[in-house]
């Protein structure tokens, strides 16, 4: 059972920030609720005021703007980013993350601003955007700004959002012939947290990694330089040391830390043969 | 308390509910439509699962207010009077109901698979019933039912 509380509609983004100042230090945004009302019926957290911010404008908007990148408003639900046909090249990791993500009922309320929000280092769409270097752009009371992907989780559950800020959208920037691809380890098929998440993306320069589940926050592992025209499968071996060298998993009720650790390394090289196959085995 | 205009099943109907009701118990308890269950009140289960203007939701997932000037579809609304749909007739035929509590959940997402694609392959019902857990049958006649009613709704089409 939820606790009581006032719910609010936000009509616009202003409206949103003011309603969470006046209410403040009882106030929670409300997106897809699907990570809110859980916390709330687990006892976590009881907001007093509730603002939903899925009636103002342009936080659903999916669009390709005009030097290719891929802007996803905050509200988009993740079944909206699945059905969105304009991805642009190079992002495949997102949509497979995607489609993952909890199951088909969930994914028609979570949102992708949710899910990076809620910050759980286990969160499918956080390795995908690490690895194309995106964008988080937030507002609050005072003014609008925009920080990388990199910056934006800093421990388990919790981002570099300060207490007013709500994020607007996220940016992908361009992935100019890059190949990415990602892997879901989990416990069963259907809805699971991943015991284990890898992202990847090769191109312009390197082969860049998106781990998830094996650290406070989901982490980026860059792999640059490389010979010109190397095949990405030659970087296998030195892809995987240099996650097992970046992760601090721990044991909890998915998983041993030993196990995650040995998971790193099959889905860090299985995720790198994806990239392989994707680019037609040849590169 | 405050009032929530919806359509449900198809029909223009007013409710009474409070801020922090889920639309499951609106449905419950605002409505006295008890087809649709709580399982795990987390979203982890679907039994709890409704069509909300046409996409798959679990209800308790959803606050009640938020169905405001909405379309939602519950397990009463898949029969037309005593005649039961040909997924109904299905689940029936094929053995997909044992205890039954998992069924109107999972009527509802199969229902919302066959409006966005008719001719479903095994592999797309499969991952339409993920968010469905089932602990009696195995799942594997709820699957047969499925498409035996897509291959009998396609038929009558």
């Amino acid at each position: 059972m939820l606790p009581r509380f006032e719910y609010h509609r936000a009509g616009t983004i202003e409206e949103a920030l003011s309603l969470l100042e006046e209410n403040s230090p009882d106030g929670s945004i409300l997106a897809g609720g699907t990570d809110l009302l859980v916390s709330m019926k687990e006892g976590i957290c009881a907001p007093r005021h509730i603002i939903d911010i899925k009636a103002v404008p342009d936080l659903r908007r999916i669009e390709v703007a005009s030097d290719g990148s891929l802007i996803i408003g905050a509200c988009a639900t993740v079944n909206e980013l699945l059905e969105f046909k304009d991805l642009p090249p190079g992002m495949t990791s997102l949509h497979d993350a995607a489609s993952v993500l909890a199951t088909y009922q969930l994914r028609n309320r979570a949102t992708v601003g949710g899910n990076i929000a809620n910050a759980s280092p286990a969160c499918d769409l956080g390795p995908p955007l690490l690895v194309m270097g995106a964008e988080v752009t937030a507002v609050s009371p005072s003014g609008e700004r925009t920080v990388a992907i990199s910056d934006f989780f800093t421990s388990v559950k919790q981002t570099c959002l300060a207490q007013y800020e709500v994020i607007t959208y996220i940016r992908v920037p361009p992935q100019a012939e890059a190949v990415s691809a990602f892997s879901k380890r989990r416990r069963i098929r259907g809805h699971d947290l991943a015991t284990v998440n890898v992202a990847a993306a090769f191109g312009g320069g390197g082969l860049r990694l998106g781990l998830g589940a094996v650290a406070t926050v989901p982490l980026f592992v860059d792999c640059p330089g490389g010979e010109k025209g190397e095949a990405v499968g030659g970087r296998r071996d030195a892809a995987v040391k240099a996650c097992l060298y970046a992760i601090a998993p721990i044991d909890d009720v998915r998983a041993s830390a030993e196990y995650r650790c040995h998971m790193v390394e099959l889905l860090v090289g299985k995720t790198i043969d994806k990239l392989s196959e994707r680019m037609g085995g040849a590169r | 308390m405050r009032d929530i205009n919806i359509t449900l099943n198809g029909d223009p109907v007013t409710v009474r509910v409070e801020d922090h009701w889920t639309l499951l118990r609106a449905i419950r308890e605002g409505m006295g439509l008890t087809g649709t269950k709580e399982g795990c009140g987390n979203g982890e289960c679907g039994a709890c699962t409704v069509i909300l203007d046409g996409r798959p939701v679990n209800s308790c997932m959803v606050l009640a207010v938020e169905a405001e000037g909405r379309e939602v579809r519950t397990i009463e609304g898949e029969s037309d009077g005593e005649n039961l749909s040909a997924l109904q007739q299905a689940f029936i035929d094929e053995g997909a109901i044992q205890c039954g509590f998992c069924t109107p959940g999972m009527v509802m997402s199969a229902r919302a698979l066959l409006m966005r694609n008719p001719d479903p392959s095994e592999e797309e019902v499969t991952e339409a019933i993920c968010g469905n857990l089932c602990r009696c049958t195995g799942y594997k006649p709820i699957v047969s039912a499925i498409l035996k009613a897509a291959r009998r709704e396609k038929k009558n089409a």
